[in-house]
Formats: C-alpha cells, structure tokens, sequence
C-alpha cells in the first residue's frame, strides 16, 4: 500500500478537483500529502518526547518530579484549543488556515526549548505544543474528510493514520541516533526536530488545497446556535458524542495496561519503550485494512469490534501473565487503535454537514479525550483501592455492559 | 509561481539547517579520548571516582583521582550519566542509544572495563555500590509508571554485586510507618545507601506527600520509617551517621539543605552548606562529605564538586566540572 499511495501523491496534488480521482483503490493526494505532514511532525515530536526526561535532569539539572502536576493543567488547555480550532474552521471555512496555525505552533515550541533554562521556559514549551496539536486535529480531519468521497473515508483516515504511526515510530529512532552521534548535545536534537517540525508545515502551505463545497462559498456562516441546533436536531450527531464518551471512559491507557502486564513481574519496567513499539507496529500494518473494512463493512461495526478488542486485551492481560499474554494484549491494544481511531472521525464526517465537519470530529474527539482522562483518574483510584486485578476486571465487565447497550441501539447510527 | 518557490526555498533552507547540524554534532567532536582502561592501583588506594565533565571529547567519562590530588585526575572507562564506585567496581548509568533500550546500567571491573550490562527503566538518578561488593543499588525516574498521575515516579533496584542481576523493586517491600503497614499506592523509594553488612540499607520512602527516611532489611524485605523529611541518606564509614537532604521550601528554586543526623543520640543539625542542592552525598573521610552543585557555564548546565564538613565548617570547592563522586580504597 506504501509505494501505491506515494506514487499517487505528486499526481493528484496537482489536480484541483481531487474528488474524480478517487477512484477505487486509491487515495485521495490531499489525504497522503496530510498523512505526510502527520509523519514528519510526529517525527519531530516524537523526537523531543524521547530525550526530553534526560534533557530535564541531565541537560538542566531539574527534579522531574515537579511535571507531573503540570500535566492536567495542559489537559484543559488542550480541551478549549481542540473545541476553538474546530470552531474557527467552520465558521471562517479555512480549515487549513486553521491547521497551519496548530502545525506553526509546533515549531515554535520546539524552538522555545532551545534557550529553555528553567520549569517556566520547558512549561511554555510543552504547553504550546499540546495547544497546537488540540488546535490542528479537528480542522486537518476535517480536511481529509472534505479531499474524497464518503464511501472512502475510512480508508482515507486509514492511510493517513499509519503514516502518523509511522512518524510516531521513528522520531525516537532518529532521537537517538542523533544521540548516539554527539552524546549531551540536546540543542542537536531539538534544532533538528524543529527542522523537520517546519518542513511538515511548509508541506501542507505548499501541497494542500482546501476542497470547499461550491455551495458553502456563498453559504452563510455558520453560528454557535446553529452547531446546538445540529446537535439538538440530529440524534445521530448526539449518539456518536455519547457513545464516544462513554466507551472511552472506560478504555484505560496504554501505560496502565502494559502496568497490569507487569505487575506479575517484579523488574521490568525497561521493557516499557518495547511495548510501546510493539502497540505502534500493530497499530500501523492494520490502519489501512480497517479503514477498508470500515468502508464496506460498516464504521459503527468496526468502531464497536474495536473496542471488542480492547475488551478482550483486558481479559488476556487479567487472566495470565508471561510474554504470550503480553504479546497478544499489544496485538489487541494495537489493533483497537486501528478499529477506532481513524473510524471515528470517518463516520462522524459522513453524518454532519461539510460546513460543521471540523467543529463536531473536534467536538468528538474532545469527548474522546475527555473520557480518557476521566478513564485514568478512576481508574487509577480502583488500583489504588482494590489492586490492578480487580479494577480490570471491573472496567472489563462495565465496558462490556456499555458495548451491549450501544449494540442494542444500533452503533453510531 | 511566486509562492510555491518562497516555500521551496525554505524548505531547502530547513534540510539544509537540519544536515548541518547532524553532520556539526557527529563530525564536530574535537580531539580523541585520551581514555583507556584504569590502572591497577584504582582499588588499592584511596581514590575519589567521578564523572568528568570538562568540555571536550571526554566529558562523562569516568575520572579518579587521589583525595589529596585531585588536579590531574586519570580518565579512564566509558561515559556516563552517573558514576559510583566500590569494592573493586564500578556502575555506569547511561544512556542505551536505541528506541527499545533507552537506558541501560553498565558494571565495571576493577581496570573500569565493561564486564555487563542490564537495561534500566528510566533516567538515571543515584546509584551505589555496597562495601564488600555483595549488592548494589540503582534509582533512575521512570515516565508513565505512576499509578494516578501518570507523571514521573522513580524505580529503585537492588542487584546482586557478583552476577549483576536484579535482586529486589524496593517498591515491592513492605513498608512499615510506627508499627504498622503503610499499602498506599503511590509510594516511590529512591536514594539507597548500604550499611557494612549488606542486608542493612537507608532509603527514601515518599508517600501521599511525604518522604521517610527509612532503614531497609533485604533479607526480609522490609522498609521502616525512621524520620519524616530526609532524602537521599549517604551513611558514615562508621556507621553512626547519616546525612540527607531535607526539604525546606515547597518551591523548586531552594528547595533542600544538607543536615546530619546521628543514629545513636537522634540529634540532628544542618551543614555549612547554605546552597539548595540536589544530590546524594558521598562521605570522603569520616568528617566530611562531598557532592555535586550544578553551574551554568558557556551556556551549558555542568557541575562541580564540592565538600563541606560534616561539623556544620564551611564548603569548599573540591573538583571543578565534575559530579558523581564516590570514593574508594583506604577502608571504606
């Protein structure tokens, strides 16, 4: 799929009107150049996140016990910067303006690390780098969505979410690379990451057209009014909010999985980073698939198999330790990943008006986020009070009930 | 168009900055380690170990030099993010250089020559080896392994001196506060220093909070409070006393100052040391400690050592662009 959907990208970007060229078996060029951008700003990211708790006690001399606390105050920030940019991208119909200005934001994190002395310097830093992201994810779905044909959104999403895995993967392997090349020098890491980080937004400046609606150029502007309207009018809209919330609330994170994992095992938190990888592995080879399958199948089925597999993934890692159990819960893990990360915003995109895509897969997504936190914070207090077994086993049995529900009442639809 | 070539160019401008830079950090390294393997005598007599931080193809790289003359230290062994040393080796914590192992601890011999290797969970923060050489014990801060917070929270392991495996999570023992078991969830042990026996230990418990300094039992795998608010306890070569750093100010600017606190009469008082320092000291004699106190210089954050008496005299500067001491030979 990798050669198939590069060889197309220089074509189709070319042509404004990219709708005729989706046809079946390939991918939208905006889809690739978006998945492209994702990649090297993942890189660059990702690229950061690896050396930044040794930049914090080896290249500043700092306790790194004072971030943790930070961290919800940034999830806030996040909330109001994903709920705005979807907004502003609806109501000035510039998605890409929009996602141009996340991706920027970026950058100019990156840059900020480099004179970064201190808590406050290294604060700014990381906390402009997840207002970004929350303001850019919204607005570039919603580009995606806008740049093919609705019968073809999964697989849109799909592809554009395994090349965003794949840049997930290889920051850290570029990270240390550069480390291994000059040991200490950060400054290295991060004018590099920078770099890459301003290569991706000059990527989508350049290579990304915003395919608007002929009709929405002399549509009225949409209003705060007539989002709740939307909200209030269409049941379909209503249901994908809930059921994104409530399922997940009850997804817990990658971390406390691969904790309970461990948790049979006394020493061996090292293996962490590898389990990350192997998650990211899955996650990446079954993007694509699922999409398609979400395309012919059914985006509600797949979202709902997805979480079947995290259910499952709850069940081997509660029942048994070992490196097979272990290995099948990262297979699982990933493979949920794949079954709802991208399905989500496809099936929301096909259920609201393109003027209000990027505000409800922003306001969706929000939902997401929003029940994870929620998901970890109850999670982590069921740990603390009954041990990793049982609050597993409770989260096992409550998202089974809450599948079944949302099965009765017919998915996303 | 106009447009499209503006981002040309700066797309050819950002590849350009990005080669240069890779290329400047591999190739720009002046000057070849002068370093090679430590001489017989590192053991035998008394010598401080450190970590070398003078700018240059050597810094982080292991140094040892006599207490009495410390200007022309000996590099020697590999680099490294932390050092400590004892009983005829050495511990390297360093960085493991691939995705999958980003950390990892290497034990030295006697000569400083790679002799194993274990990856460790996260940044390395203290490590030290017990006298005798039967065990030693790593604490390094792990991301992600927090129970509620998901923040940083510190994993700290006892290894078995002779083979180097991993005997012991401290997190894992039972931890004792006046009499009675204390299960909290989000307990974090960091900071060990070995009593002459082996089995006996001196750690940092925090829990809801709050630090302990505690007295650990291998064998029986126990952690008992002894005093609230010490971290980071280093125990006398007599076994009498033990300085920590205590917490004075909620803030992070000036956050610890050194005290001592003696094991037998439970008298307490603060060294000369005014400045907020976070480190694990390492005693030099029976009367004095030594420790590293970071400094910004050419822009960069490095680090010198200082010593201070342990009588509350004044500190002074030990070894310029160093951190990490540990001392050996002599009867320690």
């Amino acid at each position: 799929m990798y050669i198939t959907v590069r060889g197309m990208a220089s074509s189709d970007t070319r042509e404004p009107s990219k709708t005729r060229r989706s046809i079946v078996g390939r991918v939208p060029g905006t889809v690739v150049v978006l998945g492209f951008v994702s990649l090297l700003t993942d890189i660059s990211t990702e690229m950061v996140t690896a050396v930044l708790p040794l930049f914090i006690t080896v290249g500043l001399g700092l306790s790194p016990m004072a971030f943790g606390v930070l961290d919800s105050v940034y999830q806030a920030g996040t909330v109001a910067a994903r709920v705005g940019g979807g907004y502003v991208a609806d109501r000035f119909t510039r998605p890409k303006a929009v996602a141009v200005a996340g991706y920027g934001l970026g950058v100019i994190a990156k840059a900020l690390l480099l004179p970064a002395a201190g808590v406050a310097a290294l604060s700014a830093a990381t906390g402009l780098d997840r207002i970004g992201k929350g303001l850019r994810t919204g607005p570039r779905d919603a580009l995606i969505a806008g740049s093919g044909p609705p019968a073809t959104l999964g697989r849109s999403f799909g592809v554009h979410r395994a090349l965003d895995t794949l840049g997930a993967l290889l920051g850290p392997v570029a990270a240390f690379g550069l480390m291994a090349a000059a040991p200490g020098d950060f400054d290295a890491v991060f004018v590099v990451s920078m770099c890459v980080a301003g290569l991706g937004v000059l990527l989508l400046i350049g290579k990304v057209e915003e395919s608007r609606p002929s009709a929405a150029a002399d549509a009225p502007r949409i209003t705060l009014a007539g989002v709740a309207r939307l909200v209030a009018g269409r049941a379909r809209v209503r249901r994908i909010l809930l059921t994104a919330a409530a399922l997940s609330a009850l997804t817990i994170s990658d971390a406390f999985l691969y904790l309970v994992l461990l948790e049979g095992d006394a020493i061996s938190t090292h293996v962490f980073p590898l389990m990350f990888l192997a998650t990211g592995v899955v996650y990446l080879a079954a993007a694509v698939p699922f999409g398609r399958l979400a395309d012919r199948f059914g985006r509600s089925r797949v979202f709902i198999a997805g979480h079947v597999m995290i259910l499952l993934a709850y069940a081997v890692a509660g029942s048994g330790a070992g490196p097979v159990a272990a290995a099948a819960t990262l297979a699982l893990l990933g493979l949920y990943y794949a079954a709802t990360d991208g399905v989500l915003p496809a099936a929301t995109a096909a259920i609201v008006p393109a003027g209000y895509r990027a505000t409800v897969i922003s306001a969706v997504q929000t939902c997401v986020a929003l029940g994870r936190s929620l998901a970890a914070l109850s999670f982590g207090a069921l740990w603390a009070l009954t041990g990793p077994s049982t609050a597993l086993w409770a989260f096992a049995a409550a998202l089974a009930a809450v599948l079944a529900a949302v099965s009765l009442i017919g998915g996303l639809r | 168009m106009n447009r499209s070539r503006v981002i040309l160019t700066l797309a050819v401008l950002l590849v350009g900055v990005a080669a240069g830079t890779v290329l400047t950090a591999a190739l720009g390294r002046d000057g070849a380690s002068v370093a090679g393997e430590a001489g017989p005598g590192l053991f035998r007599d008394e010598h401080i170990v450190f970590r070398s931080l003078r700018p240059g193809a050597d810094q982080g790289r292991i140094a040892y030099a006599p207490p009495d003359a410390v200007e022309n230290p000996v590099l020697a062994g590999p680099r490294c993010l932390r050092v400590a040393a004892g009983a005829k080796r050495a511990l390297c914590l360093r960085d493991g250089g691939v995705p999958g192992r980003p950390y990892e601890l290497v034990r030295l011999d006697d000569r400083l020559r790679e002799a194993g290797d274990e990856p460790l969970a996260g940044v390395p923060s203290r490590a030290r080896v017990a006298p005798g050489g039967r065990h030693f014990a790593t604490t390094v801060f792990v991301n992600g392994h927090g129970y509620i917070s998901l923040g940083f929270s510190t994993e700290t392991v006892i290894y078995d001196g002779e083979t180097g495996r991993p005997l012991a999570n401290l997190e894992r023992f039972t931890f004792l506060v006046n009499g009675s078991k204390d299960t909290s969830a989000d307990r974090n042990v960091w900071g060990v220093t070995f009593a002459a026996d082996s089995n006996t230990f001196f750690a940092t418990v925090a829990v809801s909070g709050h630090t302990y300094l505690v007295r650990g039992d291998l064998a029986r795998r126990t952690l008992t409070a002894l005093r609230e608010n010490a971290e980071c306890p280093s125990l006398s070569p007599d076994q009498t006393r033990v300085v920590f750093k205590k917490r004075v100010n909620e803030t992070s600017q000036d956050a610890w100052r050194f005290h001592v606190f003696d094991l037998r009469t439970g008298r307490e008082w603060p060294l000369g040391e005014t400045r907020s320092v976070d480190d694990q000291v390492a005693w030099l004699d029976g009367k004095r400690v030594m420790y590293a106190v970071p400094k910004t210089a050419g822009g960069r954050t490095t680090a010198d050592i200082w010593t201070a008496p342990v009588d509350g005299g004044k500190p002074r500067l030990l070894i310029p662009d160093a951190d990490s001491p540990t001392l050996v030979g002599g009867d320690l």
